[in-house]
């Protein structure tokens, strides 16, 4: 009784080079269109400074930034360093623990029922208001900036965590039921895969805000990351040098939200 | 004053991506005035498209159509068309009464039965002012009926209006239907895939066979009126149902499928 | 009979609040204990001496709280105007929905920390800056908010409101808007707090009045008892928006959570 039209057309269903091919065209584009914005942004940057006669204190030239990059690359290297892994480890691993409690409220919906009002509540308290407690708490280190990264980023996941697990089909899991699944089964099989979407929307979330929160904790304990650079050579008039921080500030920034995006796209497809 | 619809050489072409598909080929129809007219086929044959092209929701390609003397979007902008979708599609945050005055209040008209003869009409009598989600489902369609009647339409077009509901309910709701549509004396054009459905409403069932759709038959039913659920047992019924289904599976029986 | 139905109302709403207000009570009694009896470090202060910082620091927390309520309220209110043109260009021109989307997450992924500097150069580290900053943390959730509840009406209403002829003014006030008011107040829950971190961290960067300052100043001058204070009355504050914001999501939005499934008569 049915149709061609019933089905989807089987020359629309992409071949796998076609995919490749695809894949990378996204790709050159991607870069393509970042070095070309770039170029513009810099160049409308010189452009506007020297048509408008704009004074260094406001705005100052491309190439000024460019040579403080240069020249204080050993203080700037470090300041990054320090916080990309402060970040970077406390986005790791208030993800594992995110998943962990996410994973143990699976077992019990009526643990998560309870539980899920409260952690909304939380996802929606100022969490990085709270960090000078920490610090006055926990004192200096990269510690405290990793705990702050960890508490701050923790709920976004384990809220988007927990959502996604409890959004699986209750169709699919009673078809692993009767199919006899384990539980083991059934989680990689039907739990994750329906959760994963959300996973990533709670990963994007927390990776901005990740970046912040160690910045600012850093910059609150005095530990020596970018964000205390930027904030010290702002409040020492030492224009080039801050903005400089800015601009790998916002790389960075530009960087982690890019990556958490390719890696959802390559899981969830 | 009841009107008629004349459906004249009508086609429609929709493109998808780069390829075009021929939704209709060539259909000329007269549903009379006053009529109960069913559309039956299988998905994909554009019945539904159909019925959309007469409420002005989508131009034809080609050929055209006319309510009474009007084309379909004089017809829609002057209230002429009571249209029931396949889900209810009540506005949530108004009552059941709200929603039946909703078009009185997007045209600034009043139609000749209140808000509240409507509801009444309908049977739902008290549930003015529930909510849609507290209704059930037949009960939410119900109120899309008594909606699509607020400003006196001339032609009643439903899109499968009871294909969510239960075989139970649907047939205690077509003889509702059956009922509004003799006090409303309207022109009404049933989209339906229940065969027992289109012959026990109406006077005529048109087939209509997919890719392209085309009118394949035009049977006329010619059973006595008013139609009690008691009919379905008949043979009279039954053979008209016969004629449909081998109408609409003419090709499949030719081949021995 | 209604007399019995309003006392059984409010003893069940006691029933319903006795027990997390008791928690309250017990666990400040504890934590009073354990600081007496020397368990608890030096940053840690007894509610007993919060309770004695609020009192002689009063009239200190008002004067920052309103600073800081004032520019966040201000840089609230800024963010929902502009999310809201940036989300109605977007509705009503489709072609521009990605090139908006784009440019919010953009704006979303700068650290503020790092933009805030710049704009202080501009601007200097008063008012303006404050709420700038404050609506600029406020400005994305808002935007997907107002965005995804204008768009998530469905297709078959939008078709009724067609064959009704509805003008565009009459589908966008009595379909789009009531139809997207769940998914706004959402994203206001969400955002109301954001507004006043943001305040806070602009005032952080140094300014003479805020709740910013005074809990920098605290925690500089390792006054551990006003510290806790300022932190929990920032607390308090968010609370306070997000419990305004739900009764009036309540209100508006009664039909989006359904208490009663099945028809009765209504009465």
């Amino acid at each position: 009784m049915t149709g061609p039209i019933d089905h989807p057309d089987a020359s629309l269903i992409p071949t796998r080079g076609q995919v490749v091919r695809q894949r990378l065209d996204a790709a050159t584009r991607a870069v393509v269109f970042f070095v070309v914005a770039l170029a513009i942004i810099v160049g409308l940057w010189q452009a506007a400074i020297v048509s408008f006669d704009i004074k260094p204190f406001v705005v100052p030239t491309p190439v000024s930034v460019l040579v403080a990059l240069n020249q204080d690359w050993p203080k700037l290297g470090a300041a990054l360093g320090y916080t990309l892994r402060g970040t970077l480890l406390g986005l790791l691993m208030s993800t594992c623990l995110a998943l962990v409690f996410a994973t143990l409220f699976t077992l019990s919906d009526g643990v998560a029922r309870a539980v899920m009002p409260l952690l909304i509540a939380i996802r929606t308290a100022p969490v990085l208001a709270i960090a000078p407690l920490l610090i006055l708490i926990f004192g200096r280190g990269q510690a405290i900036s990793i705990a702050v990264v960890v508490i701050v980023s923790f709920f976004p996941i384990l809220v988007n965590a927990t959502r996604g697990f409890r959004s699986t089909d209750a169709n699919a899991l009673e078809l692993m039921h009767v199919c006899g699944a384990t539980w083991l089964q059934t989680f990689f099989k039907v739990r994750l895969p329906f959760a994963l979407p959300a996973i990533f929307t709670g990963l994007r979330a927390a990776a901005t805000s990740g970046l912040l929160s160690a910045m600012l904790a850093e910059w609150l304990s005095g530990a020596p990351g970018l964000g205390t650079l930027i904030l010290e050579a702002a409040s020492f008039r030492k224009l080039p040098l801050m903005w400089a921080g800015v601009v790998l500030a916002m790389t960075v920034a530009f960087a982690i939200f890019a990556l958490t995006v390719r890696m959802e796209r390559s899981v969830v497809k | 004053m009841m009107t008629d619809i004349q459906i004249k050489a009508v086609s429609k072409r929709f493109a998808i991506d780069r390829s075009e598909i021929l939704a209709l080929d060539d259909v000329s129809l007269t549903f009379p005035a006053g009529s109960f007219s069913a559309l039956i086929g299988p998905s994909g044959c554009g019945k539904s498209t159909l019925l959309r092209m007469i409420a002005d929701v989508i131009a034809p390609s080609t050929g055209s159509i006319l309510i009474g003397d009007h084309p379909p979007g004089k017809a829609r902008r002057s209230h002429e068309i009571g249209f029931v979708f396949q889900s209810a599609s009540l506005l949530p945050w108004r009552s059941v009464i709200d929603n039946v005055r909703l078009p009185g209040e997007l045209s600034n008209k009043q139609g000749s039965r209140s808000p509240e003869a409507l509801v009444d009409l309908v049977g739902l009598n008290g549930f003015e002012e529930a909510k849609p989600a507290q209704l059930s489902g037949g009960m939410q369609q119900r109120v899309a009926i008594a909606r699509a009647l607020a400003l006196d339409p001339k032609v009643l077009l439903m899109d499968e209006p009871f294909g969510a509901l239960d075989e139970i309910t649907r047939q205690r709701m077509n003889v509702e239907l059956l009922r509004i549509w003799k006090e409303t004396n309207t022109t009404a054009v049933l989209v339906t895939h229940t065969i027992s459905e289109a012959v026990f409403m109406a006077d005529t069932v048109h087939v209509l066979s997919a890719h392209p759709g085309r009118l394949a038959a035009s049977i006329a039913i010619d059973l006595p009126r008013p139609r009690h659920l008691a009919l379905l047992q008949s043979h009279a019924f039954n053979a008209l149902e016969n004629q449909v289904r081998a109408a609409l599976f003419a090709k499949e029986i030719a081949s021995g499928r | 009979m209604a007399a019995d139905a309003m006392v059984g109302h409010i003893g069940s709403l006691v029933v319903r609040r006795l027990p997390p207000l008791l928690l309250l009570v017990a666990i400040g009694l504890v934590w009073e204990a354990a600081k007496l009896g020397g368990l608890l470090p030096i940053t840690v202060p007894a509610p007993g001496a919060v309770w004695t910082a609020l009192i002689d620091h009063g009239g200190d927390l008002v004067y920052h709280s309103i600073a800081t309520l004032g520019a966040a309220l201000t840089g609230y209110v800024a963010a929902i105007a502009v999310a809201a043109a940036l989300a109605g260009l977007a509705v009503t021109w489709p072609i521009s929905e990605r090139p908006v989307f784009t440019l919010a997450i953009l704006i979303d992924s700068l650290p503020l920390i790092a933009v805030a500097p710049i704009l202080m150069l501009w601007l200097g580290n008063g008012t303006t800056l404050h709420v700038i900053v404050a609506a600029g943390a406020a400005l994305f959730p808002l935007l997907v908010g107002m965005i995804q509840g204008f768009k998530s009406t469905d297709s078959t209403t939008r078709e009724l409101f067609h064959v009704l002829s509805a003008s565009r003014w009459q589908t966008l006030t009595r379909l789009m808007l009531p139809n997207a008011l769940p998914a706004i107040f959402s994203a206001l829950k969400v955002a109301a707090p954001l507004a006043l971190l943001g305040t806070l961290i602009a005032e952080w960067m140094g300014t003479d009045r805020g709740l910013g300052t005074l809990i920098i100043y605290a925690l500089f001058s390792f006054n551990v008892p006003l510290v806790w204070l300022s932190i929990l009355t920032v607390c308090a504050l968010t609370a306070v928006s997000y419990a305004l914001l739900a009764f009036a999501e309540h209100r508006l939005v009664d039909w989006a959570h359904p208490r009663g499934t099945t028809g009765g008569r209504s009465t």
